[in-house]
Formats: C-alpha cells, structure tokens, sequence
C-alpha cells in the first residue's frame, strides 16, 4: 500500500517539526511549505496530497487565500484540508467554514497526540 | 359758606386720601421690586450651578421642549444657550446604537416621560450623540423624571462626551486581541513540545522528569484557559463585529453534556449534580451554543472549585414570562456581603475564594455576565442562599446564580 501523504503549509519552524515527529512514527509521509504562495506552487507542481494541514497566518499569501484558490481549482477542490491556526474568532472561524474545511482547530487549545489522532482518522 | 367749607373739607380729606393710596402703592412697588431682586437672585444661584455642573445638562418637558441647558451641554451639541430654549430636543439630537438610529420610542427621555424611571446610559451601550454639524460622539447619560404634584412633567438630562473613554477601551480591546494571539503561538510550541517529552518521543523519562513535565504541562492549561477567556473577552468588548451562530437548542440536553464533561471534576470531590427542569415542555431556545457553553462551563466549574467535598449543586431550568430562567445553586462558601459588587469586575477576586483556591483568574465571571448580555439576558445572584437542612429547617449558605435566556 502506498504511504498517505499530508501537505503541511505553515511558516512556524517548531510547529512543523512536530508534526513531521509524530506523523512519520505513524508511517504518513509528511511534505511542508512554509509560506502561501510557496504552497499555491508545490500544487501546481505535484500530485495532490491526501490531506492538507493548513495555518492561516502565513507569509506572502494567507491561509484564508490559499483555501480559496484551493477550493477554486479543479484538480485540488476535492482535497481534504484541516486548519489549525491560533486566530480563533468567530468569524474567522465562519469564513473558513464556508470556504470548506473538514475541521478548525486552535492550536493552542488542543494537544499534538489529539492532532494526529485527528489526522489519522482523516486519512482512513 | 359751609357748603365751601363742606368742599374744602372734602378735598384734604381726598388729598390725604391719595397721598395714602400713593404710599401703599409705593410700598407695593417696593416690595414687588425686591421679590423681583429675590428671585432673580435665586435664578441667576441656579443658573450659576446649573452652569458649573461638568457635565451637559438639559431640562425637557412633557412635549420634549428643551426649557433649561447649561454651557457646557450647548458647546457640545453645538448650540447657543438663548437660540435653543423651547426647540424640540429631538430635532437637536440625533441618538444612534452603533450604526443604527434609535427609534424616538427607544431615547432615554422618551423612556422617563412614560414610565417615570432613571433611565442610565452606559460606555459599553454604545450610544452617539449626533448634532446638526454632523459631528457624532459617544455619550454616556442620565435621565431622571421631573415631578411637580405627582405628575411628570420633564425630565432633567445629564450627559458626557466619552470619546477620549471609549478610544482608550477600543485601544485596550485591540491590545488583549493582538497579545492574546501572540501569546498563543509560543504557547502552542510549549504545549507540544512538553506533550512530546513526556510521552517519550525525545527518549523516555525517569519518575521526576515525568512529575515535573506534569507540573509545566498543566501549567500550560492554565494559562490557556485563562488567553482564551481574555480574548473572547476582548472580542465582546470590542463590540458591533461580534458574529454568532444561533441555533435551537434543548437546555436540559445541553447541560446534561456538560455536567458529564465536568464529570471527573465532580467526582473528585463527591459533589453531587442534578437538574430540576420545573416544566415538562420547556421550549427550545435560539443561542449560539459556543457562547452558552462558555458560560454554564463557567458557572458550573465555579459551583464544583468553590464547594466543599460532597457538597450538591442544583440547576434550576423554569420559563418565566418571555425567557427561560436557568439558575445554578450551590452549598459552597458563598460571596462575602462587602465584595458582592465587585465579583464580576475584571480580574476581581473574593478574598474567600482567593485562600481556597489561589490561582483562579478572575475573569471568568466577567466573561459569563458580557456573553449573558450579548444574547440581551440578565445575571444575578443571591448569597448566601437558602438550603433546606437535613431536620427540614432553613439554611443560609452558597450561593446561587440566575441568568435569562430570551425564548
């Protein structure tokens, strides 16, 4: 069977390591991007990953823009994402929602083995 | 000639007769002048007050006719004192709730002419002044009824100019939102990184190592816990672009799902938590369950920290009129008479509750009772409270929060 991938888009160095951490232990295969448009380009330019993991304060495009453009294109609108951010308000929440997400998570607020929990249901 | 003499007679008595009739009317004169001295006298002490009051004042009457306004109220609306007298003050004063104009029925004044109640404006009310130059302020006010001979027949305003209060708490609103989500991007590093330590995936860890993780770890919680409610403070206060998700909610279902989320920490403690639903069909009410979940969390949790060992804790869920009164009743140790006005004051904490559990935040309640008038619901409480005692006689002890729900 071949290795699910996650894509992960996020600028923070720290935060990415970990999930690399604990998803590789699980046997996923973990890709990163640290900032939008580098997220928008590592798109173009492979297969579609089997679930995005996406932050939405990120450098040169935001999530908030890179979701749309994901959710607009054809080839990638179908792909799961989940965001995990640190903005928490509620109409943030609803303008993701809208956008189409599968779960929003405040970091802050939930631990790293909830995460990959979460992830590995999602890649079932 | 005595009919000369008869005249003669006559007219010194009408000399006299004038003379006496001129002196009374001097007199008069006299005294009508000096009443008239008096009372101007008295006026211009009145105006002299009205005029050092530090805040606008305006007297209107019955058909909202302004009869009286002071200096400083007029260089705020932007009016001369003379020029303003006897105009209708709705047409001077535009008063808006944020964005929207507040319907004649809804001014202050208007609320005091018909019912003769203080009607009291408030900073977070969000109400502006707009006056004939365009210029909008936020104000804060007062209106109390005038009454002569039991019937209302004005109403006497005063009102500030909050501007310069209301920039301070916007910045200070703005301030708790940027830092709070600054603060929870290392704190997510921390939390992570401190899961992973312990859980072994830098290398296993001796007995200590693992105690001390825990301590950092729940630490860690700690302070999340208390981020969030800052911002979701913050984000109430800052007011207008608050978005909310009502949805029809089954209280009794709802505060079952909470009760057994806080399960572990009431068994803890042997506390004991029931639900007296006093109508069969309570009807569903419109909330936003995040918020309402935030609150009976709130409540709840309180009602478990500050109650001893196998103390009991009932909610009470009942409609009155057009809203659902939700209360939450404990046997704890209750809120001390001289502090009860300041227990939903940010950051405020009763001195009881401060030695027996030291690191609460303080700002739990002050959240609870912005998200209860968000959804435009009341909070109180009542404390000590009363307990039937095991030998059926009254108790006073704990205490008891109310809060409404509109149906």
């Amino acid at each position: 069977m071949d290795k699910k991938s996650v894509l992960i888009i996020e600028d923070d160095f720290y935060i990415t390591r970990a999930y690399s951490i604990k998803l590789e232990k699980e046997g996923i295969n973990v890709l990163s991007v640290s900032d939008g448009e580098a997220a928008i380009d590592f798109l173009k330019k492979n297969n579609s990953p089997d679930l995005v993991v996406l932050d939405l304060m990120l450098p040169k495009k935001s999530g908030f823009e890179v979701l749309s453009e994901i959710r607009a294109n054809n080839k990638w609108k179908n792909v799961p994402v989940i965001v995990l951010s640190n903005i928490g308000a509620q109409e943030d929440v609803q303008k993701i929602k809208e956008l189409g997400v599968i779960e929003y998570l405040v970091k802050a607020d939930i631990g790293i083995d909830e995460v990959i929990e979460k992830i590995k249901k999602y890649l079932q | 000639m005595p009919s000369e003499q008869l005249t003669k007679n006559n007219l010194k008595q009408q000399i006299e007769y004038f003379k006496q009739v001129e002196l009374a009317m001097m007199n008069i004169l006299e005294d009508e002048r000096e009443l008239e001295i008096n009372l101007k006298n008295e006026r211009d002490k009145t105006m002299t007050i009205v005029s050092s009051v530090g805040e606008g004042l305006l007297v209107i009457d019955n058909d909202y006719k302004i009869v009286l306004i002071n200096e400083i109220a007029a260089r705020f609306l932007e009016v001369s004192v003379a020029g303003v007298i006897g105009k209708d003050a709705k047409e001077i004063i535009n008063m808006y709730k944020g964005s929207e104009k507040l319907p004649d029925e809804k001014r202050p004044v208007a609320k005091t002419l018909k019912t003769g109640k203080i009607v009291t404006i408030r900073l977070d009310d969000d109400i502006y002044y707009i006056v004939s130059s365009g210029r909008r302020f936020p104000i804060t006010l007062i209106s109390t009824p005038l009454v002569s001979k039991g019937n209302i027949v004005g109403a006497v305003v005063v009102f500030s100019d909050i501007t310069e209060e209301k920039k301070l708490d916007e910045a200070k609103s703005s301030f708790i939102a940027t830092a709070s989500h600054q603060l929870r991007t290392p704190l997510t590093t921390i939390r992570w990184y401190s899961e992973m330590l312990s859980n072994g995936d830098a290398g296993p860890l001796n007995k200590d190592q693992k105690v001390f993780m825990e301590k950092i770890y729940n630490g860690i919680l700690k302070l999340n816990e208390a981020l969030g409610i800052l911002l979701s403070l913050a984000r109430i206060e800052g007011g207008g672009n608050v978005k909310i998700n009502p949805v029809k909610t089954n209280l009794v279902k709802f505060t079952d799902e909470i009760i057994k989320s806080l399960a572990l920490l009431a068994k803890e403690k042997k506390i004991n938590i029931k639900i007296n639903a006093v109508e069969k069909d309570l009807p569903e009410v419109l909330i936003d369950q995040a918020m309402l979940s935030q609150v009976i969390v709130n409540l709840l949790s309180n009602a478990i920290r500050y109650t001893d060992n196998k103390g009991k804790i009932e909610i009470s869920i009942a409609v009155f009129g057009n809203s659902v009164i939700y209360s939450i009743k404990d046997d704890g140790i209750g809120i001390p008479q001289g502090q009860q006005k300041n227990i939903f004051n940010k950051f405020f904490r009763a001195e009881n509750a401060i030695s027996k559990i030291p690191d609460g935040n303080g700002i739990g309640l002050t959240l609870v009772k912005n998200f209860v008038e968000f959804w435009k619901g009341k909070i109180w409480f009542e404390s000590p409270t009363v307990w039937i005692g095991k030998k059926g006689g009254e108790e006073r002890k704990g205490t008891i929060f109310y809060l409404t729900i509109p149906i």
